[in-house]
């Protein structure tokens, strides 16, 4: 389809100059014969030069046509003038079919004797201005003529700009929240070592407190064991929010190493072995091999796979099947981040390394799902969730340039959690994409 | 058996004072505690330890600084230091409860009696050997 007609020199007009220089596409949409040659002589008339290029429809759904193959070959009609009163359409609703028909034009009333009140409320529902048949004359029809289709310019140059404005506007959104979050993360990570300091002492005080009455518990008597035994818990909660904040102040340091992601996928699963049975959880793997390696901080990114590994876990309290898989995939981004100035990010077509996680719990609540990367944000019961799990854990994969998603997924419903990385043929004993290329699957990220 | 003599060199007193009365309820050290780093030094010459358990993050002076000076000095060059550090965590110590980075074994905050003392004991057979 073309384009909207938006050429001043094509029948539209400029504000520098009213008169087209281009004969205007008139499309008149008139079932009476009478009418239409009364029309015709009236526009031969009017002062509109050059001479407008006219053509007629005696129905709608011919005036459809029309509109249809000029959009087609020639671009939209600059007018329409319309009678409300057709052989296959009657009243406001001729207008506002037509109106679909052809959005982007403008649309003049030619009114009857006994309809001037509807085709003035056709006005206010749009249409650029109605012509009494009655009166018209050349003159009056020229005029007409040039103002509708100058304020159909003005309208839709404005609403050109207010769709642009809205873009914009949501855009900006979008990157105020980005902003927002990598403040917020900026923040946290500046706090923690403020806070592992402060906090790490006094802890060790208690610990050293614990442990001071650990050793006299017989001597104590009562309920001695248990109260320590729940401060000592107390402690190791606390100590280990901590190390969950310090993971932001100190993420950058990563130790990078070429890495076999089916090893780090194995090494991960057998540090959660126990949880896993605990909880009659079933592991199914689907283990692509000789995939090229990665370069990655390994305990870093095994640290993200228990996260997630235990997210899914807990996401079926009954038990049942946990696939895990690794593969070779093309990467696509439905929306790319326009200002990034990295030159190593994550761009569509590269070939990247996706290790996936799929439960096959009830998913997670669409009102949550944009909030589950927040620091702090959990939906466990206090002291069960820190709310840093998956935001280090996005962070941790962030800094490796790669991707952390989560999806819900249906039939059968679950989350699938994505972690996709880089390969790196550099040092990789498998220098060339193991999968051959018709069988990549793409990895889309919304 | 004689006992060990450890030196403490942290600016927090409470945390200072309860690690010395946990290690010599052990029966097997002599704690002396020094809270101010800049006076590390001096405190070490006169006590003469066989180990010093060092923070890192203290005003004036840090535990760098403080472990710099102790290399310098020929009395105290030899003296292994543990360091006790915030900065690290629980879970990144290995399985002896330390690691080492930067030059020195460190152990994070809070650390618990029995690792402590693991500690300690494999940095003083260190020096035995």
């Amino acid at each position: 389809m073309k384009p909207p007609n938006d050429n001043p020199s094509s029948g539209s007009f400029s504000l520098e100059s009213s008169r087209p220089k281009v004969p205007t596409r008139i499309l008149c949409v008139e079932d009476n014969d009478g009418d239409f040659r009364l029309f015709q002589l009236h526009l031969g008339d009017s002062p509109l030069k050059p001479r407008p290029s006219l053509q007629r429809a005696r129905t709608l759904s011919e005036a459809a046509e029309l509109i249809s193959s000029a959009s087609d070959q020639s671009g939209p009609f600059d007018l329409i003038v319309l009678d409300l009163s057709l052989p296959d359409s009657a009243g406001p609703a001729t207008y506002f079919r037509l109106r679909n028909l052809a959005p982007e034009t403008a649309i003049v009333i030619l009114s009857g004797t006994t309809d001037h009140e509807l085709s003035l409320e056709m006005v206010q529902h749009g249409a650029q201005d109605y012509l009494p048949k009655d009166t018209l004359s050349g003159d009056l029809l020229g005029r007409s003529l040039l103002y509708a289709l100058e304020r159909q310019r003005v309208r839709m140059g404005m609403k050109k700009l207010n769709d642009q404005l809205q873009r914009t506007t949501c855009e900006l959104q979008t990157t105020q929240m980005h902003l927002i979050q990598a403040e917020k993360l900026e923040s946290l990570g500046r706090l923690a070592a403020g806070v592992a300091h402060e906090v790490k002492n006094p802890l060790g005080v208690l610990q050293m407190g614990v442990d001071y009455f650990s050793n006299k518990t017989a001597t104590l008597g009562g309920n001695a064991e248990l109260i320590l035994a729940n401060m000592q818990e107390a402690i190791t909660r606390a100590d280990t929010i901590i190390h969950d904040m310090l993971d932001f102040s100190r993420s950058d340091q990563l130790k990078m190493n070429l890495c076999n992601v089916n090893e780090l996928m194995g090494s991960s699963l057998r540090m959660v072995h126990h949880e896993l049975l605990k909880n009659k959880i079933t592991i199914i793997k689907t283990l692509a091999t000789n995939l090229p390696n990665v370069r990655v901080d390994g305990a870093k990114l095994e640290q993200v796979l228990i996260n997630i590994i235990m997210n899914a876990a807990q996401a079926m309290p009954s038990g049942g099947p946990l696939l895990v898989s690794t593969f070779s995939a093309e990467f696509s981004e439905s929306s790319h981040d326009e200002g990034s100035r990295d030159l190593e990010r994550l761009r569509s077509g590269d070939e990247v390394i996706v290790l996936e996680v799929r439960d096959h719990g009830s998913g997670i609540p669409e009102e949550i799902l944009p909030r589950i990367f927040e620091p702090f944000f959990t939906t466990k019961p206090t002291g069960e969730g820190t709310g840093l799990g998956l935001a280090v854990a996005r962070r941790i994969v962030e800094l490796h340039r790669g991707r952390l998603q989560m999806t819900n997924m249906t039939s059968p419903t679950g989350v699938r959690a994505r972690i996709v990385l880089q390969p790196d043929f550099s040092l990789s004993p498998q220098a060339a994409p193991s999968i051959p290329q018709a069988e990549v699957p793409t990895v889309q990220f919304i | 058996m004689n006992k060990k003599r450890i030196l403490i060199v942290d600016d927090d007193i409470p945390l200072t004072q309860s690690v010395k009365i946990n290690l010599e309820e052990t029966g097997d050290y002599n704690v002396l505690v020094e809270n101010r780093s800049a006076n590390a030094v001096a405190t070490a010459r006169a006590f003469r330890p066989d180990l010093v358990l060092l923070d890192y993050i203290m005003p004036g002076l840090d535990g760098g600084d403080v472990c710099t000076r102790f290399r310098d000095d020929p009395f105290l060059r030899d003296v292994p230091v543990i360091m006790i550090t915030a900065l690290l965590s629980n879970g990144e110590m290995g399985a002896n409860g330390s690691v080492f980075r930067n030059g020195h074994i460190m152990v994070a905050k809070p650390i618990k009696l029995q690792k402590l003392k693991s500690c300690i004991e494999e940095q003083l057979a260190g020096v035995a050997t």
